[in-house]
C-alpha cells in the first residue's frame, strides 16, 4: 500500500537525530545507551520526536532547527520560476515533513495565541505547500513518462514513491498491451 | 501618475496595502514604523524585506523581480503618497523617495549573471574592495539649440535619464 510506504518516510523522520541545546537540568534522562543526567547547557543528539517532547516540557532548544513560512516561500519562489522549464528543482529530502510541522505549529499557535500575522501565515503557508507540491507532481508525471531518471536524487522520499510506483504501472500497462499483441493468434486470411 | 497602465496604478495600489498592512510576528506594522523612523530622520529610502513582501503578495515581489524598473517606480510612488498624509513637507523637501529590497530569495554569482538577467532584479554578493568619492549622474539635460537658442529638457515631464541610453535624437525646433 502506497500510504503505508509514506508512514515509513514520517517514522523515518521522527527517528532521524537532531541537536538539541539543554536549558534546564534533566536528571536521568532515558535514552538508548542508558540513563544521563543532563545538565543545563549540555549538548545531545536525540531523535527527533524525543527532542520534541523534551522542547514541549521546556526542557530543551531544539538546534536542527524548525523552519518558518520563509521556508515554504522560497522554495514555492523557485518551483514557481522553474515550472516553464519542465525540470524538479532541488528540495531538502525532508521539505515535506518540515512544512507540515510548520503548519502543525502554526495550528497550535492559532488555538493558543491567535493573531492576524499567524492566521495570515498559516493560510500562505498552506496555499503555497500545496502550489509547490501540484507543481512538482506535474513535472513528476511529464518525468514518469519521458523518462526521468536523472531527476530522482532532486525528489524527496514521498516523490520517489509515487514516482516508482507511476512507473510500474506504466510498465505493466507496456507489458500487458506488448503480451497481449503477442499472444493474439495469427491473423485469419 | 502620468501616462500608467491599470496594471501601474494597480502596482502602487499594491504597494501602499502592503506598506501600511504588513504585520510582523510581533503584530507590528513593521513598514508603517519604518517609514516613520525614515522621516523623523529626514531619510529618502524605505528598505524593504523580499520575504516580507512575498509572504504579504507573492504575485507583487514576482512582479518586481520580473520588471523592476515599472515596480520599483510604483513602489517609490507609493511611499511618496502615503508620506504626503503625514510628512507633506518632507515630500515638499526631498521629491524623490527609492524603495531598497533585500534578502531576494535567490543569490547570482557575478560570473553567472547572463543575458537572461538583463532587466531583472539580480541579487549578487561581493565584497567591497575600492571606494571612491560620490560622483555626480546626470537624471535630467538641458539642451540649448546654438543658432535659435531654444532651450529643452530631457527627458519631460517626470522622468529621469536611466542607464538605458534614452538620449534626444532631435531639438524640438526642427520639427
Amino acid at each position: 500500500m502506497i500510504s503505508e510506504r509514506f508512514k515509513l518516510v514520517k517514522l523515518d523522520y521522527e527517528f532521524r537525530r537532531v541537536r538539541v541545546l539543554f536549558i534546564k537540568d534533566h536528571p536521568s534522562l532515558p535514552t538508548p545507551t542508558g540513563f544521563v543526567d543532563v545538565r543545563r547547557g549540555d549538548e545531545l543528539e536525540l531523535p527527533r520526536w524525543h527532542a520534541r517532547l523534551l522542547k514541549e516540557l521546556g526542557y530543551v532548544e531544539i538546534r536542527d532547527g524548525y523552519v518558518d513560512l520563509d521556508y515554504i516561500n522560497v522554495h514555492h519562489f523557485k518551483e514557481r520560476r522553474s515550472s516553464g522549464g519542465g525540470k524538479l528543482t532541488q528540495v531538502p529530502q525532508d521539505f515535506y515533513m518540515k512544512a507540515f510541522e510548520l503548519i502543525g505549529r502554526l495550528n497550535k499557535l492559532i488555538r493558543e495565541t491567535p493573531s492576524q500575522a499567524i492566521l495570515r501565515d498559516r493560510e500562505v503557508a498552506e496555499r503555497n505547500l500545496i502550489d509547490i507540491a501540484e507543481a512538482r507532481l506535474a513535472k513528476i508525471l511529464k518525468l514518469t513518462y519521458s523518462g526521468g531518471e536523472e531527476f530522482r536524487d532532486k525528489m524527496t522520499p514521498e516523490e520517489r514513491i509515487i514516482y516508482n510506483h507511476l512507473v510500474e504501472v506504466l510498465e505493466s500497462w507496456r507489458s500487458h498491451v506488448k503480451s497481449s499483441i503477442a499472444g493474439a493468434g495469427s491473423v485469419e486470411r | 501618475m502620468k501616462g500608467s497602465s491599470v496594471a501601474e496604478v494597480s502596482y502602487v495600489e499594491r504597494f501602499k496595502e502592503f506598506i501600511s498592512g504588513f504585520r510582523d510576528e510581533g503584530g507590528r506594522f513593521k513598514y508603517v514604523e519604518r517609514l516613520r523612523r525614515m522621516a523623523s530622520l529626514e531619510g529618502r529610502s524605505l528598505i524593504i524585506e523580499f520575504a516580507d513582501l512575498y509572504r504579504y503578495d507573492a504575485l507583487l515581489a514576482e512582479e518586481l523581480v520580473e520588471k523592476p524598473h515599472r515596480v520599483l517606480r510604483d513602489a517609490e510612488e507609493a511611499v511618496r503618497e502615503i508620506l504626503e498624509l503625514e510628512y507633506p513637507e518632507l515630500v515638499e523637501k526631498k521629491r524623490r523617495f527609492y524603495v531598497r529590497v533585500t534578502g531576494l530569495f535567490d543569490t547570482v554569482k557575478i560570473r553567472d549573471v547572463r543575458s537572461e538577467h538583463i532587466g531583472k532584479l539580480v541579487q549578487v554578493e561581493g565584497i567591497v574592495t575600492r571606494m571612491h568619492p560620490i560622483r555626480s549622474r546626470m537624471v535630467k539635460a538641458v539642451f540649448r539649440h546654438d543658432k535659435c537658442e531654444s532651450e529643452f529638457q530631457w527627458p519631460q515631464d517626470e522622468e529621469e535619464l536611466g542607464g538605458e541610453g534614452r538620449e534626444t535624437q532631435y531639438m524640438p525646433c526642427l520639427r
